[in-house]
């Protein structure tokens, strides 16, 4: 009886064995795939700036994030020119004066100049360092009843210290000077994407394969996510911010917005927001919104994050027609334009990564 | 009273039903979601069954949410009492813990939640 039993059972497992050792292989698999995803959220640059790495390593990736989070701090304190001892205030403090002579500064400002010019350049001058005369003006930071609309007197007096050309960048000593008494440096169009560079590249250095900064809305996306899909972004309603108008599929690409929808005030039906033309003095009404992706190549892997910012000012600015223009002039950069009517815009290479939504 | 090969047979099964439990959470994935706020305001939506570590800073210093196949849990927060980690896991909809002292809650949602949760980020 007892053998006809152990018959049976072994003929039993005969067929259950392989299930059982298939199943455990199976968990062996899983478990060793197991991907980890550390996410870290800290108040920086006047945003929420969040950072999520993903890979097998939660010391490593947990370190890689909080030296991530000291970069962008050290670039706060050199470019944010509402910090009383930032470079940029001293900068400020010393141009105020009409001091003319040369002025050293850290290869991170020259950087982030150097590039401004570059938009600035090309954009005719929509992108300007040198509008911050005007944003104190219109103080789009204050709230409430302090909001007005400046007097036309007081945008033109301002406007006489809005160029770029002012200031004089000397690469051979690293050094920036300006003729002109009264000329005052904002780096904030630009600034938050160049933390975020700096970022990606300390966690780089620690070997993060697959991750994503976000600056407020500002990212550099590192890679694919583990797995391989890409990164879906959602593009927010710049009328509804409950509501996503597309979804971008992205992989190692920086990608920026910028909205007149952030700081804002209604006067007489009439919006006026934090984007300023500097041509003007006024708020740019020639877009809603404007979403810029620039793609990491072999040639351009340094410092996009700050290019598409600056770039999103500068579309923003310009407007659809000349907007379009320029991203189509740079390699590897694509736009989408929210215009002023609400139509949508975008450069012939989106149609490749968006989803647009209802 | 049981044979040799019955009790092999019956751990056999057991090892199996406990090795099976990652194959039916990676076939399939439960549609469940936590809402992390701090001070009722929600910071963030995230998919239950990832491994997550997740930092938050609350009113008090930085509370750290780890999620993981049982669910999601505080396991760091500056609060005196560490009541919240003490509280484990939470996993079904409606399930909440509360660190008042750091002004941090996490609350699972249903699937209801699921588009909002679709992209990864958001650009605005």
């Amino acid at each position: 009886m007892k053998i006809v039993k152990a018959l049976k059972a072994k003929s039993i497992l005969k067929y259950i064995l392989p299930v059982i050792i298939v199943v455990i292989l199976f968990s062996i698999w899983h478990f060793q795939r197991k991907i980890i995803t550390v996410t870290k959220t800290r108040l920086v640059l006047g945003t929420v700036v969040e950072i999520t790495v993903q890979g097998k390593n939660r010391g490593l990736l947990s370190d890689a994030v909080s030296a991530a989070f000291l970069r962008i701090s050290e670039i706060e304190k050199i470019a944010d020119r509402n910090t009383v001892d930032s470079e940029i205030s001293k900068l400020n403090s010393l141009a105020m004066l009409g001091e003319s002579k040369k002025i050293p500064v850290s290869r991170e400002t020259l950087e982030m100049l150097n590039l401004a010019r570059g938009v600035s350049e090309s954009s005719g001058g929509a992108f300007d360092i040198t509008v911050a005369p005007l944003v104190d003006l219109w103080n789009f930071k204050e709230g409430g009843q302090n909001r007005r609309i400046p007097e036309k007197g007081e945008i033109r007096e301002r406007l006489k210290f809005v160029d770029y050309r002012n200031v004089i960048i000397d690469k051979s000593d690293n050094s920036i000077s300006s003729d002109l008494a009264g000329i005052k440096l904002d780096l904030g169009g630009i600034a938050k994407g160049y933390a975020v560079d700096e970022a990606v590249l300390v966690l780089r250095g620690f070997g993060v394969e697959s991750g994503v900064v976000n600056a407020g809305g500002d990212m550099a996306i590192i890679g694919n996510k583990v797995g391989g899909s890409p990164w879906v972004i959602g593009v927010q309603d710049p009328r509804d911010a409950n509501k996503l108008i597309a979804l971008l599929s992205l992989e190692d690409v920086s990608v920026v917005t910028s909205g007149d929808y952030e700081r804002y005030f209604i006067h007489n039906e009439k919006r006026y927001h934090h984007i300023i033309d500097p041509n003007t003095g006024y708020p740019s009404n020639e877009s809603i919104s404007v979403t810029v992706i620039v793609k990491n190549t072999a040639k351009n892997k340094a410092k996009n994050t700050a290019l598409a910012d600056a770039l999103a000012t500068a579309i923003f600015v310009l407007g659809p027609e000349k907007g379009l223009e320029l991203a189509e002039s740079i390699d590897s950069v694509e736009v989408l334009i929210v215009g002023p009517s609400g139509k949508t815009f975008a450069t012939k290479g989106v149609i490749d990564i968006i989803e647009y939504l209802d | 009273m049981f044979t040799k090969w019955d009790k092999i047979l019956i751990i056999a099964l057991i090892v199996a039903s406990a090795a099976s439990y990652p194959a039916i959470r990676h076939f399939f994935p439960g549609e469940k979601y936590v809402s992390i706020e701090v001070l009722g305001e929600e910071i963030k939506v995230v998919r239950l069954g990832l491994h997550k570590e997740i930092s938050v800073r609350g009113i008090s210093g930085e509370s750290i949410i780890r999620f993981d196949e049982f669910g999601a849990r505080f396991v760091e927060s500056p609060s005196s009492y560490k009541k919240c980690i003490g509280a484990g896991y939470v996993k079904d909809v409606g399930d909440v813990i509360h660190c008042e002292e750091n002004g941090v809650t996490l609350r699972v949602i249903g699937s209801g939640r699921a588009d909002r949760a679709k992209p990864d980020f958001i650009t605005r």
